[in-house]
């Protein structure tokens, strides 16, 4: 058997050897041997990406990896409200707990018309966001999903886990793939064949009018690239945050200052993207 | 001439629906008829869902809106969804299927 023991808690700032990478790095390194043990009993705090990347774990183990939970009560609390036994074995089910979470998790194989509505409805009942606001964020989550769905040819479809933080009126949401990775996707467009690096493939990737579908996508359906062009700008236009990890690059971008881009290593194959979203 | 109405859904969110729109657009346009686009119960609408439909129009009726033969009855949310994919053609932005072939 082998065993993926996590560390206590990930700082959130996507920096450092830590529960996200942990994880991460397990689930996107295609040729590993998935753990069939995830031991999570030190762990005191996860962020939403943290959840995605232990979601797409026990997906792409498909359901047989059991998750010795943490022993930290509040931590313990928190993810039973998630419903992990649809991923894990020897969790326990939570769904009384998981109709008033502020934390929701799913997974997607094919586009549902109101997902990205009952998500952010379920998370806007925390806060006290305008309804404008809301549809924007359910518009940003539609095509995040799409994206995931129809670019990445993802063996396990997409991860999607969403949070409210009443206390400072934000959602942090991520959408997690183990797909071909943006550069992947690209590079299937000649257009965009000469992309040399991860980085560059993200940055690309959010500006408007760029996409690696030639003609129509796996759905039969039209693509137009402005999916992360309109998240980017909605983010660099606020106080949220946008980042994009794929490959072996992560990079973020956020009001008030250029985009920062760092190195990922080991590569991951897939591609996640973390939304923190602040009102006003 | 007539005028044919689309109904629209509450939510407009994928490429898919919005070429499937765009396409009974068109063909109420060819049998020689305005068409009004009923979008007052549609509650929001994604640039995927809108650049679909109205790119797929204008490639083949480049007046349609200009010329109000296609008309928008729609709240400002959505309104400014078209109009922005009304923007993005005008600057050269085209449907993945639009594109001449890569080399």
């Amino acid at each position: 058997m082998t065993s993926l023991r996590v560390s206590e808690a990930d700082a959130g700032d996507f920096r450092g050897e830590r529960l996200a990478w942990d994880v991460l790095h397990a689930a996107g390194a295609h040729e590993q041997t998935l753990p069939s043990r995830v031991d999570l009993t030190q762990t005191v705090m996860l962020k939403p990406y943290a959840i995605a990347c232990l979601i797409a774990l026990g997906a792409k183990a498909d359901g047989q990896a059991s998750l010795a939970p943490p022993l930290d009560q509040r931590c313990a609390d928190y993810l039973t409200g998630l419903r992990l036994d649809r991923w894990f074995t020897g969790v326990q089910s939570g769904e009384a707990e998981a109709r008033d979470s502020t934390i929701v998790a799913d997974q997607l194989r094919h586009p549902a018309g109101d997902f990205a509505d009952r998500v952010i409805n379920g998370l806007a009942r925390h806060l006290n966001y305008a309804v404008n606001v809301s549809r924007e964020l359910a518009n940003h989550l539609d095509e995040l999903v799409l994206n995931a769905l129809t670019h990445a040819e993802s063996p396990i479809g997409c991860v999607v886990v969403g949070q409210a933080f009443p206390r400072n009126q934000s959602v942090e949401i991520a959408v997690l793939d183990l797909g071909q990775t943006i550069r992947g996707h690209l590079s299937k467009n000649p257009r965009h064949a000469q992309i040399a690096s991860d980085r560059d493939a993200i940055e690309q990737a959010t500006i408007e009018g760029v996409t690696g579908t030639v003609g129509r996508n796996r759905f039969g359906d039209p693509n137009s690239g402005v999916g992360l062009y309109e998240l980017r700008r909605f983010c660099e236009g606020g106080k949220s945050t946008l980042t994009i990890l794929s490959g072996s690059a992560y990079g973020c971008f956020a009001s008030g200052q250029g985009p920062s881009f760092h190195a990922v290593l080991p590569r991951f194959a897939g591609c996640l993207v973390d939304v923190q979203f602040l009102s006003g | 001439m007539h005028c044919a109405t689309l109904q629209f859904e509450r939510t407009l969110n994928s490429a898919a629906e919005g070429l499937k729109m765009a396409l009974r657009a068109l063909e109420a346009l060819r049998a020689d008829e305005f068409v009004t686009i009923d979008a007052t119960t549609a509650e929001r609408v994604t640039p995927s869902f809108a650049n679909a439909f109205v790119m797929t129009i204008l490639a083949e009726a480049p007046d349609a809106f200009k010329s109000h033969r296609i008309r928008l009855d729609a709240g400002d949310f959505v309104r400014r969804a078209f109009d922005a994919s009304i923007d993005r053609y005008e600057r050269g932005i085209r449907l993945s299927t639009q594109r001449a072939a890569p080399r």
